[in-house]
């Protein structure tokens, strides 16, 4: 059993790894010659296509989408973590119905407000920065969502019962006590806000038109596009594109792993 | 009590967010309703003469959105030298997002480009849409007489104004293997080829012999994409009326001739476009590819770099036909018209422009003029002439494809057809047993239900 | 709670007013969320149902029609009910193998002594392959002529001669149902390994105490502890499988845009696809697009709320 079990993880596991692997791989030859076959070995177009990735203003265009995926995360897990830990663990009028909101919110297609949402940006006075982008993170349903049913599950209720008897002060449970324990959830959060900011086209898209706050999906697809897609530079410019969310990911699968330890939560 | 003054005053207060949430988008009500239609010819702006008197004195901030970076960087420094004062700005679009982007702009009242471009896969939308402003009336007074005739109606709307000029000429013809014509027509040269394949019949004759010969090897097209670009874009008919729309006029012919190479086994099973599609070129599968002005650089010998002088170009039987192509407008509410105009015509019709570009990147312009004044330009050898065997491309482009050449009427409904004809062709590729009565009749049923306001005949 | 309101009684009324006790704070927690959202993203959904009433192509005048465009949708309108056809045939093939297979797989790296991270990082790789790389790869391997799908099948005698996956009604949907899967796999182990991480040792020692092992243990105690995290994962799950449209829309999107929208006789269209063609790619139809938006909004909460009823613990959510 337990060999059935290494053999499905290291096939599954492979099996995941190939694409990026191809991706890689086909940042490194000439754009033409990708369409002969897929290139299992790397190619020698490497600095060419870096060359035409980096002509194109390309860390400045990084540097967009790092302020755009960071502002993101710090304000979508601010306003997720504090409704998920009220609805989650307080009982008050009107509780019910918040969940309902939140779960509502979240089930709006994106596509929804696309118009009515540049319009109001407009108005707002931040049409062409980078804020509608990141403002759209502010208030991120899935994110409620997702930290109301992680703290359903992961806070024991008499561990917060004991602090208010203990005479702590509600905003002193919440940073001393809710957040070490939830920084798996964080975590787990921080990264798909991250992620999912990182890649997000349409938005961007319609809203940005100044080549000089676009953000990196947006810059991939204007890669070598005349009369031909320059299909290698842009797996070179995506291979880049990954890095900092693969860090990222590593970085946060130690704390998932070490939440393991504050599993400690046996009062 | 605490709590219920509270839970009032959460109440009252996210009332009162989401109040200023609609009354910030609601303040400018006004302003993001639909552009007003101010007619170009009573224009606030002085009618001038097609050139401005003094370059230096036109002065403005120009938008462009465009796809070609390295043409505009190249241009633009070009155009500065003439008229220092005027600032162009681009934001590199791609064509596939171009219309999403624009349609989002303006129906958000956000910043829209002066100058607008559109390719052939959407330039009939982006006509029918009416953001384009006249250019034969003031301040562009612009001469359609100055460009090639067959030209005007790609760049003409449905009611006949000429809202567009075209960035480059794309007449087309067919790039072949010169190896692969001698090996089992005997010839390789494209006046002797032009008289084989003189009509489409003989075309199909030459095909089955080729496909005989190579024991199937070889085949004339690599896909029915190819082939029916080609058979489409040579039937120039206007099959479109206000909302009434003649796919059997349009189409009939098309299909027909396209299903006669099919079953005569002379068609590849390659859709356009696809990686195999692309390294056939280099493999020798197929004799022909449309090819227009830009293809030799961009497509023929992008794929077979090794392929220099096995390559020839000849026109296509019957009637000249068009391939690509981008046309340059003017939006309608533009503040910087006469900049942009100033722009739009030094980069693609006058003669410094035409000269730079077609040096440096290979377009060719609409402007006849151009033609006449450089004569020298077109007879002095072209960059990729030696890859096609020492032939003058440009002249051939000149001399035998352009003046067979009829122009297509452009419609919103030409990208309807392209969208329907790349959902079934595949399928008519699988299933070779389709009829041409049922292709036509499933796409009419196809057309229809992507534009359910047309009337189909 | 109990012990709350006692408490609450025991101080005298007079600081009461002062005090902020816990009762307030509930809301001044749920309070950044609620304004950020009202002000951000209220009025957006508010215009779009208004615009919906609407005929409008986004440049000319907007005329009011009433209900017209969803009576057009729902009774005229075949693609649509094509393209929900075809994105619930969709949902119904990766939703149930994703979750099985996610679960497993977290449970199997969980159980590792060492690699645990490894194994994980790895398989995320695809959930953060940007989708345009993904589209590419798959629409490659599975191409007629030359995939290397076909060729494997072909060598291995399999096949006589290459499917045509790619225009093949069931073999399009399959083939998205892949890519889907595929890509969510990491994302659905990094959610369960997370729900994991918090289940204290303790209730697995006093399992094992108790005499149970490997499947037992995982069925009786793992998997009840992540009730709330599944029932998470399941409406997610639901809510954006309806809104299906990165995957189909990058295999048919097809090279340098000669795109086939819907895949081989719209088998592969689904409802936000045909949202995004009716506004920009055949049409230019804002009002009825936005018709369109706001139906899958109401098929949303549907089956959301359906799914929800179906897998949520009886008891009321604490």
């Amino acid at each position: 059993m337990k060999a059935l079990m290494w053999i499905c993880l290291v096939v599954i596991s492979l099996l995941s790894l190939f694409p990026f692997y191809i991706m890689t791989v086909m940042g490194t030859h000439y754009n033409e010659d990708l369409f002969k076959g897929i290139p299992i070995l790397p190619g020698s177009y490497l600095q060419e296509n870096l060359k035409t990735v980096l002509k194109a203003d390309f860390l400045h265009v990084y540097g967009n989408s790092l302020i755009v995926s960071v502002a993101s995360v710090v304000l979508a897990t601010l306003t997720s973590t504090l409704i998920g830990y009220a609805v989650a663990k307080f009982e008050f009028k009107g509780r019910k119905w918040l969940q309902t909101f939140v779960i509502l919110t979240m089930m709006v297609p994106t596509q929804v407000g696309l118009i009515g949402y540049i319009i109001e940006m407009r108005h707002l006075g931040v049409g062409n920065t980078l804020w509608p982008v990141i403002l759209i993170w502010a208030a991120f349903p899935f994110g409620a969502f997702f930290m109301i049913q992680f703290m359903r599950d992961s806070i024991p209720n008499d561990l917060l019962e004991c602090a208010r008897i203990d005479g702590c002060s509600e905003p002193g449970i919440f940073v001393r006590i809710v957040l070490p324990i939830m920084k798996p959830g964080l975590a787990t959060l921080a990264t798909l806000v991250f992620l999912w900011s990182w890649n997000n086209y349409l938005l961007p898209l319609v809203t940005i038109n100044k080549s000089e706050w676009y953000t990196l999906p947006i810059f991939i697809s204007n890669l070598g596009i005349v009369h031909r897609t320059d299909y290698a530079a842009r797996m070179a410019a995506l291979t880049m594109t990954t890095i900092p969310v693969l860090i990222l990911f590593i970085l946060g699968s130690k704390t998932f792993m070490k939440g393991l330890t504050a599993g400690a939560v046996k009062g | 009590m605490n709590n219920r003054k509270l839970g009032k005053w959460v109440g009252g207060f996210t009332s009162f967010a989401l109040l200023a949430g609609l009354l910030a988008a609601c303040g400018g009500n006004g302003n993001e309703a639909s552009p007003s239609a101010s007619s170009p010819a009573a224009g606030g702006a002085s009618p001038s003469a097609s050139a401005p008197a003094d370059p230096t004195q036109l002065s403005g901030t120009v938008k462009v959105w465009d796809w070609d970076e390295t043409f505009q960087n190249g241009m633009i420094p070009e155009f500065n030298k003439k008229y220092p004062n005027i600032k162009v700005e681009v934001t590199v679009v791609n064509p596939n997002d171009y219309l999403q982007k624009l349609q989002s702009g303006i129906a958000s009242g956000s910043d829209v480009p002066d100058v607008i471009l559109g390719e052939e896969a959407y330039r009939g939308k982006l006509f029918d849409l009416d953001v384009l402003d006249n250019l034969e009336g003031a301040p562009y007074n612009f001469d359609r007489s100055g460009v090639l005739d067959y030209t005007i109606p790609f760049i003409s709307n449905s009611r006949g104004e000429v809202v567009a000029v075209d960035q480059a000429i794309t007449p087309a013809g067919f790039a072949y293997r010169r190896d692969l014509a001698k090996q089992y027509w005997g010839t390789d040269d494209p006046a002797e080829l032009a008289k084989l394949l003189s009509n489409w019949d003989d075309f199909i004759a030459k095909g089955v012999e080729l496909k005989d010969k190579s024991d199937g090897k070889v085949l004339m097209f690599p896909g029915l994409g190819d082939a029916f670009l080609v058979l489409r874009n040579q039937n120039t008919v206007s099959y479109v009326n206000g909302s009434e729309v003649d796919l059997t006029a349009k189409l009939q012919q098309p299909i027909e001739t396209l299903f006669k190479m099919r079953d005569a086994g002379i068609l590849g099973k390659n859709e356009l476009w696809t990686p195999a599609w692309s390294a056939s070129m280099a493999k020798g599968e197929f004799m022909f590819y449309p090819m227009a002005p830009w293809g030799p650089k961009w497509h023929i010998s992008a794929n077979d770099p090794e392929g220099s002088g096995r390559w020839g170009l000849v026109k296509a039987p019957e009637v000249g036909f068009a391939r690509g192509g981008t046309a340059v407008g003017i939006y309608k509410d533009s503040k910087a018209k006469e900049a942009a105009w100033a722009f739009v015509q030094f980069a693609y019709q006058s003669e410094e422009g035409s000269l730079y570009n077609f040096q440096t990147f290979g377009n060719m312009t609409s402007n006849k003029e151009f033609y006449e004044k450089q004569k020298a330009l077109f007879e002095a050898p072209g960059a990729y002439d030696e890859f096609f065997g020492g032939q003058n491309l440009s002249q051939y482009f000149l001399q035998e494809i352009i003046p067979d050449m009829k122009g297509q009427p452009q419609s919103k409904y030409d990208s309807v057809v392209d969208g329907v004809f790349n959902a079934l062709y595949p399928l008519w590729t699988k299933d070779a047993s389709t009829t041409v009565d049922a292709a036509l009749e499933k796409f009419k049923t196809e057309f229809k239900n992507k534009a359910s306001d047309a009337t189909v005949k | 709670m109990n012990v709350n309101a006692e408490r609450y009684d025991a101080i005298p009324a007079a600081s009461r007013k002062r005090r902020w006790g816990p009762r307030m704070w509930p809301y001044l927690f749920a309070l950044p969320f609620v304004l950020t959202y009202a002000a951000f993203q209220l009025y957006p959904i508010l215009y779009s149902f208004v615009l919906s009433l609407h005929d409008w192509n986004g440049i000319g005048a907007k005329t009011y029609i009433g209900f017209k465009n969803y009576v057009q949708l729902w009774t005229n309108d075949p693609l649509f009910i094509k393209s929900l056809w075809n994105t619930l045939l969709m949902m119904l093939m990766f939703i149930p193998l994703t979750l099985i297979l996610g679960l497993t797989l977290a449970y199997w790296t969980f159980q590792l002594t060492r690699g645990k991270r490894f194994f994980q990082t790895i398989n995320v790789l695809p959930y953060i392959t940007t989708p345009v790389a993904i589209g590419f790869i798959f629409s490659y391997m599975f191409d007629w002529q030359t995939g290397l799908v076909n060729l494997l099948l072909t060598k291995f005698g399999i096949l006589e001669e290459g499917f045509y996956w790619l225009q093949d009604p069931w073999g399009s949907r399959a083939i998205i149902a892949l890519m889907v899967i595929w890509r969510n796999l990491g994302y659905f182990m990094i959610i369960f390994m997370a729900g994991m991480t918090v289940i204290p040792q303790d209730v697995y020692e006093a399992a094992k105490v108790d005499g149970s092992t490997g499947l037992h243990t995982f069925l009786r105690i793992t998997m009840p502890l992540l009730r709330n995290i599944t029932v998470f994962l399941v409406v997610t799950s639901m809510i954006g499988g309806l809104q299906l449209f990165d995957e189909p829309k990058l295999l048919y999107g097809g090279w340098s845009g000669s795109a086939q929208v819907g895949g081989p006789d719209n088998t592969a269209l689904t409802m936000i696809w045909k949202f995004v063609d009716e506004s920009f790619i055949s049409n230019t139809r804002f009002g009825y697009a936005s018709a369109i938006a706001y139906s899958l909004f109401l098929l949303i909460v549907l089956f959301s709320v359906i799914s929800y009823r179906l897998t949520a613990p009886k008891e009321d959510k604490r």
